[in-house]
């Protein structure tokens, strides 16, 4: 329960950072508290500001950063006041604790867990040896990290990467803050993970009465684990308030837009686009006259671009930066754009599927230390499936289920050990090479690496013309032209290359050489997940409208199961290399079968704030593909395994609409979704 | 740890046996081995002769076979030249080379790391820019010019050290500077890089979250880290001193293998040349190992699976 | 960082001329390469004399700036009488020429080697690591030396044969940049067009090398500058009576204790052609792939 006394007040914060051409405005005049006892979420996209925020708290921004603020307290201490020196000896690592996003990254590689833990008590009280081993045991073992003792003289490349973060967690408690500050402390693990690491820290700050601040950029994660929320954008605060009052009454427009950009489960009707927000995040150097947000609000008026908009109150804790020129009423998100997918194939598909896989095996020889000899990770192992002329099928999985693998054998760049994969009724392996590429294309997920950058966009997109002697030469230029306005590129960028564009344009670039071929089928892997939300819903929007125009199939590979639940036709969930459940989208979301379809489902963190996290009881760690359990490859995380299942490995089986493999699935109860 | 070691052992002496081949067939194809030793003067029917008494014409595996044999046994050949055993002739100069390299690493270590460290640690600042500055300059003195300098200034102007010969420790000072100064810049850089990136790492930040500021973070945290190449470069430039000193040896008329090695070379002295070659490349061989085994034991990811 | 910023104006061509125009160590390296080059060529026009010429009766004359010089050898004379203005001008010529022979030289082998082991990796890689082993095992300088001494010295000697033993830099490079462009996706997406191995090596590969190799390329030019400098200073190198600004440092020994210009003077022309080429050099990176700067 939140305590009414403040704990931490900011007021006025401001951060400058002085560049070679300017001064960039990272943070301006933020104003921020927290009771005792509180969460407190800051959330919004990349480059907003909310890192910043954390580090200029604690001190720790850059040498060129210089810092402001007219009032900057932890209980009741002014920070402003103390130098640096006094900052890491009293306040940092003692009464604030951070976590970082990067659990591979952010432990030193040549020192002990033991030792790196204990150090951090040391640090603040020399000589208190026995005690920081004894709390950092309890602590280890208070995280659910088994064996604690044992860990103590484990080296941080002998833990897996929730393990890790997990050991984070550990260390920023060793001092017991006041507060502890999480930056994005899930965005770079699993999703089951996630889920359980989250719910370990909401618990942990709950019983040992710490405040703690939560940066994220996922409206879920904030919605679900945090008491009140400040929503960010380009470098300012622009709304305050309860999870509650912000989630189901957002009054500032780009947290309207936010919300309308999110998939969310049950919310649209299939088919309907996501809401979307135009344009980009205006750029932080030099002076800002007016709101930040004018170029991309929909209710913006002339008055908005004149002078900064007033700080408008609903109650206590509870603010937003907007002039409301529209007095009348709160608006709602604007109604998204309605139109149906068409459903595949239109009338029943006579040539058969595009693509057909059975048996395909997959794998790669490992090294996991240069005195080991090699092991094989098996990293598609048995996969039987096949894709329909104008379906949008859903790979969907956790890192090392062999998605991607299996991606890259249906375009043809990856071997297959053994199985055999059909183009039509051909075999993969007789097809000519150009007559493949011609029919199946990729897009891949990270727009900075999938452009070459010495080429400019025009030749990007028409090299896939040039290597297939496609149409006449001279015409080539006007088709690239006709794909570039198709994907909502102005014509102007043909000669840019591609370090001018920014995430969103690069990535319908890689679209764009994707489908100027006209192919059948688009593979895309993990089309979104390296942009921004607002961005997320434009290029998605895209591949919807695209698919219509041309009569594409997609084959989408990705870990976001919202996204699945609002674009795939069907869906098919891998687990370590296996296909666990395969079925029509609808029937998959709403009765999912197998144990790990549906801890997945219940990992989703919807913005809906009150539920709280679910615990799906799968345990804290992904196991290592290079020792495959015996039996059912999920049996040691399952809650409902039995003998059996140690010793049989099920098959996959079904009807063709939905198939599971698990030995139990006839038995299971009955699976309610958490909305 | 140990079939790491086993392995690398193994590609190291297979290294040395390829160089021993390479150089074998490079110096027999650069000039005629009989001719040489006949001299300028000698008539067709000299050189013929010499050929056929030294097994010249033989075919050039056998050759190789009989050199080889040779060492495994302990006869290193027999210098045309100096009209000795190669043996004895390469381990009564050994002595003055290993000095001079050892001592010229010390000077590396004392100048380079200090610098690195200085420059890494307020980057883009005066200190930062006079180290790279030194760099610079240092990486483009010829070390030879370096040397005839220092014996200009020291042997007249400031006599203080001595400026040929190796009798006492005195001698080597201004040789290991000279020879020193040639790998400063390498090393240098590499630790400010290095010390530069370890600053800007993840863990570095968790350290200050921690409450760790400058002297501790970086003796504890980063030195550590960074130092961790450094070390197995500096391994490795030993090895390249040992067998690169001859131009030290020869402006500062000491009597190493440099300088046995400079003037087997201009006496056209192939056997001797090629048992040099072949101890040089062994040397540096097993100093890259030493400093891989030295790495796998001081990064516990490699030294622990 | 800012992920979605308005686009740049700049394509990244100006803004990398942008950025070299204000690189200081780049400015100053490029005019002193230029103002060399420019010297090496023109010599036969600008040197006063001809470096060949000797005049017994003028030997070992001071520069003009000490007692007893003259400005008609503005640098002074050498032990043979010849002047030393022309000879080091000429000596320009020697350095530059073999720097960049051998830099080429090294290039096209190193280069080769590199691209072909990262391309293809597997056991070629392997192969080709275990040649670069071997070479870096060797004592460079010393099988130089014996190689051109035993070939015979001469300007096209000493460039074959320190070429040909100078690639292992460009090898490294190549071959680490080769194998990370090689994991990148826009490889993949050519792949994926239909692109053959030898298409995608030189379309997409290569052409993102080049701001490496020239990095390299220079760095090599200097060391291959200073190689034969040493080379002639210890008598294996260019051979009389050609001017090298290596074998005038030893020719000038013999009179050094009193006549010191003579060895400082080849030796400042060295260490500027090298500090400039090494200017250049890292002014290349720094304004091709700022990234990597500190």
């Amino acid at each position: 329960m939140a305590n009414a006394r403040p704990l931490l007040t900011v007021e006025g914060l401001s951060v400058d950072i002085a560049l070679g051409h300017g001064v960039l405005h990272a943070l301006r005049d933020i104003d921020l508290s927290l009771g005792t006892g509180e969460t407190l979420g800051l959330v919004g996209e990349s480059g907003c500001g909310k890192s910043m925020t954390a580090l200029a708290l604690t001190g720790l921004l850059p040498a060129q950063a210089r810092r402001s603020a007219s009032k900057l307290r932890l209980a009741g201490e002014n920070l402003l006041a103390l130098s640096d020196r006094e900052l890491a000896r009293r306040v940092r690592g003692n009464r604030i604790g951070m976590i970082f996003q990067e659990p591979m990254t952010s432990l030193n590689p040549v020192y002990t867990i033991g030792r790196q833990l204990t150090e951090t008590m040391l640090l603040h009280r020399p000589g208190a040896r026995r005690e920081a081993g004894e709390r950092a045991v309890y602590l280890l073992e208070k995280v659910g990290l088994s064996g604690a003792r044992g860990r103590f003289s484990q080296y941080p490349h002998q833990l897996s990467g929730g393990q890790r973060q997990r050991v984070m967690i550990a260390m920023a408690l060793m001092n017991q803050p006041d507060l502890l500050i999480a930056d994005e402390p899930t965005t770079a693990l699993d999703v089951t993970i996630q889920a359980q690491t989250l719910r370990l820290l909401v618990d942990l700050r709950r019983e040992l009465g710490m405040s703690m601040i939560l940066i994220t950029h996922d409206l879920g994660v904030v919605a679900r684990a945090v008491d009140r929320v400040a929503v960010m954008y380009a470098g300012q605060v622009v709304e305050t308030g309860s999870a509650a009052e912000v989630f189901s009454n957002p009054r500032h427009p780009y947290t309207q837009g936010l919300l309308g950009c999110i998939p969310r489960p049950g919310r649209l009707k299939p088919g309907e686009r996501l809401g979307s927000i135009p344009g980009t995040v205006p750029s932080l150097v030099g002076s800002l006259s007016g709101c930040a947000y004018f170029e991309r609000c929909p209710r913006a008026v002339d008055d908005c671009r004149r002078a900064p908009p007033p700080v408008r109150s609903g109650g206590p804790g509870r603010t937003w930066r907007c002039l409301e020129p529209d007095r009348s009423s709160p608006v709602q998100a604007p109604p998204p754009h309605r139109a149906e997918i068409a459903p595949p194939g239109g009338s029943a598909p006579t040539h058969g599927p595009i693509m057909r896989a059975s048996g395909v095996h997959c794998r790669f020889r490992v090294r996991s230390s240069l005195f080991e000899p090699a092991r094989h990770v098996k990293a598609v192992d048995g996969v039987d499936i096949e894709v329909r002329r104008g379906e949008i099928l859903a790979l969907v999985g956790e890192s090392g289920c062999g998605k991607t693998t299996l991606a890259r054998v249906l375009l043809g760049l990856q071997e297959i050990a053994a199985g055999r994969v059909l183009l039509g009724d051909k075999d993969i392996g007789e097809v000519p090479r150009m007559l493949l590429t011609r029919r199946v294309q990729p897009v891949f997920q990270d727009p900075y690496a999938s452009l070459n950058p010495r080429l400019t966009i025009g030749e990007i997109i028409k090299r896939a013309l040039d290597l297939h002697g496609i149409g006449p030469a001279a015409e080539r230029r006007q088709a690239v032209e006709q794909v570039m306005d198709q994907v909502g590129l102005p014509p102007s960028l043909y000669h840019r290359f591609p370090g001018q564009l920014s995430g969103g344009q690069r990535q319908r670039v890689a679209i764009a050489r994707a489908i100027v071929m006209k192919p059948e089928m688009v593979v895309c892997d993990e089309p979104t997940s390296a942009l921004d939300a607002s961005v997320q819903a434009q290029i998605l929007n895209l591949l919807l409208d695209l698919r219509d125009r041309l009569g594409l199939t997609y084959v989408i590979i990705t870990h976001d199961l919202a996204l699945v639940e609002h674009v795939a036709t069907r869906v098919a969930v891998m687990y370590l290399g296996q296909i666990v459940e395969l079925g029509e989208r609808e029937e998959v979301f709403s009765r999912p079968r197998h144990p790990y379809a549906r801890a997945l489902l219940e990992s989703v963190l919807t913005p809906a704030p009150g539920i709280g996290i679910p615990d799906t009881g799968l345990g804290h760690d992904y196991p290592n593909p290079l020792e495959l359990p015996s039996g059912c490859r999920f049996h040691p995380r399952c809650p409902f395994a039995t003998g059996d299942c140690r010793t049989t490995a099920p098959e996959l089986e079904g009807s063709a609409d939905h198939a599971v493999r698990c030995l139990r699935a006839a038995e299971l109860p009955q699976w309610k979704a958490v909305q | 740890m140990l079939r790491y070691a086993l392995r690398r052992l193994v590609l190291a002496l297979a290294v040395a046996l390829t160089v021993s081949v390479a150089t074998f067939w490079l110096l027999r194809a650069a000039t005629d081995p009989a001719a040489a030793i006949a001299g300028p003067d000698a008539t067709e029917e000299v050189v013929a002769q010499v050929r056929s008494e030294y097994g010249f014409d033989r075919p050039i595996v056998a050759q190789y076979w009989e050199w080889l044999r040779g060492v495994l046994s302990g006869d290193f050949g027999h210098s045309y030249f100096w009209r000795t055993s190669v043996g004895p002739l390469i381990l009564s100069h050994a002595p003055v080379t290993i000095e001079l390299a050892l001592s010229a690493i010390l000077v590396t270590i004392l100048v380079a790391l200090p610098l690195g460290i200085a420059a890494a640690l307020k980057p883009n600042t005066l200190v930062d820019r006079a180290a790279l500055t030194i760099a610079v300059a240092a990486q483009a003195i010829p070390n030879f010019w370096l040397g005839v300098m220092c014996i200009v200034i020291f042997a007249v102007k400031l006599p203080f050290f001595p400026v040929s010969g190796d009798k006492t420790w005195f001698h080597f000072v201004l040789p290991a500077i000279v020879l020193g100064t040639s790998s400063v810049p390498a090393v240098m850089r590499l630790t400010r890089t290095g010390l530069l990136e370890v600053m800007a790492s993840d863990y570095i930040r968790t350290a200050r979250a921690k409450g760790f500021v400058s002297l501790p973070l970086l003796l504890r945290h980063a030195l550590r880290n960074a130092l961790l190449p450094v070390v197995s470069v500096l391994a490795v430039q030993l090895g390249h001193k040992l067998g690169g000193s001859f131009i030290v040896e020869s402006v500062f008329a000491m009597n190493g293998l440099g300088r046995l090695a400079m003037q087997s070379v201009l006496g056209a002295d192939i056997p001797t040349i090629q048992m040099l070659v072949f101890i040089f490349s062994l040397t540096f061989v097993a100093m890259t190992f030493l400093a891989d085994l030295l790495n796998a034991w001081l990064d516990p990811r490699i030294r622990l699976s | 960082m800012t992920q979605a910023v308005e686009m740049l104006e700049l394509s990244p061509r100006q803004a990398m001329l942008r950025r070299a125009r204000r690189h200081k160590g780049l400015l100053i390296g490029s005019a002193i390469m230029l103002a060399m080059a420019l010297v090496a060529i023109a010599a036969p026009l600008i040197s006063p004399y001809d470096p060949y010429l000797q005049n017994l009766t003028q030997r070992l004359m001071p520069p003009a700036w000490d007692a007893g010089g003259s400005l008609s050898h503005l640098l002074g004379t050498d032990n043979l009488g010849r002047d030393y203005l022309s000879r080091i001008l000429y000596g320009a010529r020697v350095s530059l020429t073999i720097g960049i022979g051998a830099a080429l030289i090294g290039a096209i082998i190193g280069v080769g080697l590199g691209v072909t082991a990262g391309f293809f990796g597997g056991r070629v890689d392997q192969a080709i690591t275990y040649l670069l082993t071997c070479r870096l095992a060797l004592p460079g300088l010393l099988l130089i030396m014996s190689l051109v001494f035993l070939i015979g010295p001469s300007v096209t000697s000493v460039i074959c044969v320190i070429g040909m033993l100078h690639w292992t830099y460009y090898l490294v490079v190549t071959r680490a940049e080769t194998q990370r462009i090689r994991q990148l996706d826009y490889v993949a997406a050519a792949r994926a067009l239909g692109s053959s191995r030898l298409q995608i090596m030189l379309h997409e590969i290569v052409p993102n090398l080049f701001n490496q190799i020239a990095v390299v390329f220079t760095l090599e030019m200097g060391l291959a500058i200073l190689s034969e400098a040493a080379l002639s200073f210890l008598g294996v190198g260019v051979p009389p009576p050609t001017p090298s600004w290596g074998s005038m440092i030893a020719e000038g020994r013999s009179a050094m204790f009193f006549r010191p210009w003579l060895v400082v003077l080849p030796g400042l022309a060295l260490f500027m052609v090298v500090v400039a080429v090494n200017l250049l050099g890292d002014g290349v990176r720094d304004v091709t792939a700022p990234e990597s700067r500190n």
